[in-house]
């Protein structure tokens, strides 16, 4: 008893740099059909503790490490946020994301058929670092004559919402899973800028010492729910702007050997009609600063007339329009060879399933954002200690690292099951040289 | 199963005991913020008719005066430390000059006057610089106007409606800030 334990205070405890894809496809956790929906199940129900079932907590950034802001040297802060911010380019990005499942449960339906259905709450924010917007409001202007400052470089977009879904495990044939799951979004707050235009320059020139020219400028910023975010939590329960997505997946063996997984995640929308407030600028402006005419008969008001002409060639709007917004779909994929020891396990319905002990395999995981795909890849590892315990050793490749070493497991007590997944072992040891952090862990009931 | 578990065991203690922060700091998060920010000021071009009135007769100042209303954001009323002007001028008369300019709050008070500019007869490379410290003339942070004066002194060389003769100024505040 001792042993386990100890085994789940570290699967708890190391489990502080875990990034929840690299459970996919594996082991026996009904957090999988989260994954994939088209996931083999060989139980018969499941319950997840409320709120603990499975938590996921992901802080990660692709422009510098830990410890190039915050290295215990001589140098000030601003020595070291100067050299961060001279390696940063526009496509680094900062990307939170956390996900409670506040409720989860499935349940066989018959042989063939697995239903589960649930409720989370998601945020996710992703901005990119505008990184002329930084060294323009950090170093001014002045030391940057006749440099363009780009404004399309502000992305970003920031969610939080709800999630009710209701999802099917089929099983085709001894081949074929197939699944899909029906979610509605319950979006409480939206924040989203995209697709912007336009840059600021200063130069010299003959009508007067300094020019401040604004070409094409083009910019949007969506926002629902920023009103009314006294109820930023209650609106996720149903009560925000809704939306409808799907997830699709399947299980495929090719031989009882060779098995590929795939599935497409959160393919859908959310129609933010409510509480929506939207801001547009468009236009093209120089300044050269105020001309005096030095006319006495008719002296003008110059400011006022600097203000009109501003309010005339950059016009700006405010609106309540409704917009939609699409989710960042996912996509997954693996492909996984057995070998070894092969074993029976006793599953459902006095069914047996036959297992392997080892697996080796990789994983494709990508997910789209607004400037381009988030891609990882990572190879793998698969080792069966016993029924009931399940380990996975990665290696992964994405905009975060090409060194990223993983450990999963999954184990059974009783009916209790536990996951954990440590992501990236090197930044454990050192967490000065990781770009991301992240936390995930589950327990669930699973009855056999 | 009690030896299968040791190697992952021992693995993941591992990873967990020498997880190191050490040579992190959180406590000396202290950024500075000092943008220098350049924009154009006020500009223009004066001809020897802007001196002469409706009798030809010499007129020895004209003055002109805007709002400006950038002062009142909090940002540059906080954080402002230094404001430092340039000047150019290009004198195409054969007469000397003066400009005397002010600084002037709602009330018609003077916040900061700048020191007095004289520009030789036919100079077309004047230029100087004029530097404001906050912290010495807090009274400019209160500036909501700005008056330029252009003082053609008495000479014994009339002005020639005829003849065509331009001055022209520039100028452009460069802004210190430390947030």
């Amino acid at each position: 008893m001792k042993k386990y334990i100890l085994f789940l205070i570290l699967a708890i405890t190391t489990s502080l740099n875990a990034q929840q894809q690299l459970s996919f496809s594996f082991g026996e956790i009904p957090q999988n059909l989260m994954l994939n929906p088209g996931a083999e199940t060989n139980f018969k129900s499941h319950y997840g503790i409320p709120v603990f079932s499975n938590f996921q907590f992901t802080i990660g950034n692709t422009g510098f490490q830990m410890g190039d802001l915050f290295s215990n040297d001589s140098r000030s802060f601003n020595e070291k946020f100067e050299k961060v911010l001279d390696q940063l380019s526009p496509d680094d990005y900062i990307n939170l994301n956390t996900k409670v499942d506040v409720l989860s449960f499935g349940y066989r339906y018959d042989n063939k058929t697995y239903i589960s259905v649930g409720f989370y709450e998601e945020l996710d924010l992703m901005v990119y670092f505008p990184k002329d917007a930084i060294e323009g409001l950090y170093y001014g202007n002045d030391p940057f004559f006749n440099r363009s400052f780009s404004i399309s470089q502000a992305i970003m977009k920031a969610d939080i919402l709800g999630v009710l879904h209701a999802g099917m495990s089929r099983k085709v044939d001894e081949k074929l899973t197939i699944g899909g799951r029906v979610k509605i979004y319950s979006s409480s707050l939206n924040v989203e800028t995209n697709n912007n235009s336009g840059s600021i320059t200063t130069t010299t020139n003959n009508i007067n010492i300094s020019r401040l020219t604004l070409q094409n400028l083009d910019a949007e910023i969506r926002t629902s729910g920023i009103a009314d975010s006294n109820d930023v939590f209650s609106n996720t329960l149903l009560g925000g702007n809704l939306g409808l997505g799907f997830d699709v997946g399947l299980t495929y063996h090719f031989s009882p050997q060779l098995e590929f997984t795939g599935s497409i995640l959160d393919l859908g929308f959310i129609k933010h009609s409510k509480n929506t407030r939207n801001f547009t600028a468009k236009g093209n402006y120089i300044l050269d600063g105020i001309n005096f005419e030095y006319n006495s008969d008719d002296p003008l008001d110059y400011w006022q007339q600097l203000e009109q002409d501003i309010d005339a060639r950059i016009p700006t709007e405010e609106t309540e329009d409704a917009y939609t917004s699409w989710r960042p779909m996912k996509l997954n994929a693996a492909l996984k060879y057995s070998f070894g020891e092969r074993r029976n396990k006793l599953c459902y319905s006095k069914t047996h399933k036959q297992y392997y002990y080892n697996s080796i395999g990789f994983q494709i995981h990508t997910i789209m954002r607004p400037l381009k795909p988030q891609f990882s890849f990572t190879s793998f590892y698969e080792k069966s200690l016993s029924k009931k315990i399940h380990t996975k050793f990665t290696h992964t490749i994405n905009d975060y690292s090409a060194a990223i070493f993983g450990v999963a497991t999954s184990l059974q007590i009783g009916k209790l099951n536990i996951f954990g997944v440590l992501d990236n072992i090197l930044a454990v040891t050192d967490v000065a040289s990781a770009n991301n952090i992240s936390l995930n862990f589950g327990f669930n009931i699973v009855i056999d | 199963m009690k030896f299968k578990l040791v190697p992952l065991q021992i693995l993941l203690c591992i990873s967990f005991f020498i997880s190191c922060t050490d040579n992190l700091n959180f406590d000396n998060i202290n950024l500075v913020l000092e943008p220098v920010v350049n924009t154009p000021i006020v500009y223009f071009e004066l001809n020897q008719n802007n001196f002469l009135d409706e009798f030809n007769q010499e007129i020895s100042v004209v003055s002109d005066i805007t709002v400006f209303r950038i002062l009142e954001t909090t940002i540059l009323k906080e954080n402002l430390v230094e404001l430092k002007i340039d000047f150019e001028v290009e004198n195409g008369f054969n007469r000397m000059f003066l400009i005397n300019m002010f600084f002037l709050d709602d009330d018609d008070n003077i916040t900061y006057t700048v020191d007095e500019f004289i520009i030789d007869a036919g100079d077309l490379n004047y230029s100087a610089t004029r530097t404001i410290l906050i912290e010495t003339t807090p009274e400019f942070l209160n500036s909501t106007r700005f008056r330029t004066d252009v003082i053609l002194p008495p000479a014994s060389t009339n002005l020639n409606p005829a003849i065509e003769k331009v001055f022209k100024f520039r100028s452009s505040g460069t802004f210190y800030l430390r947030f």
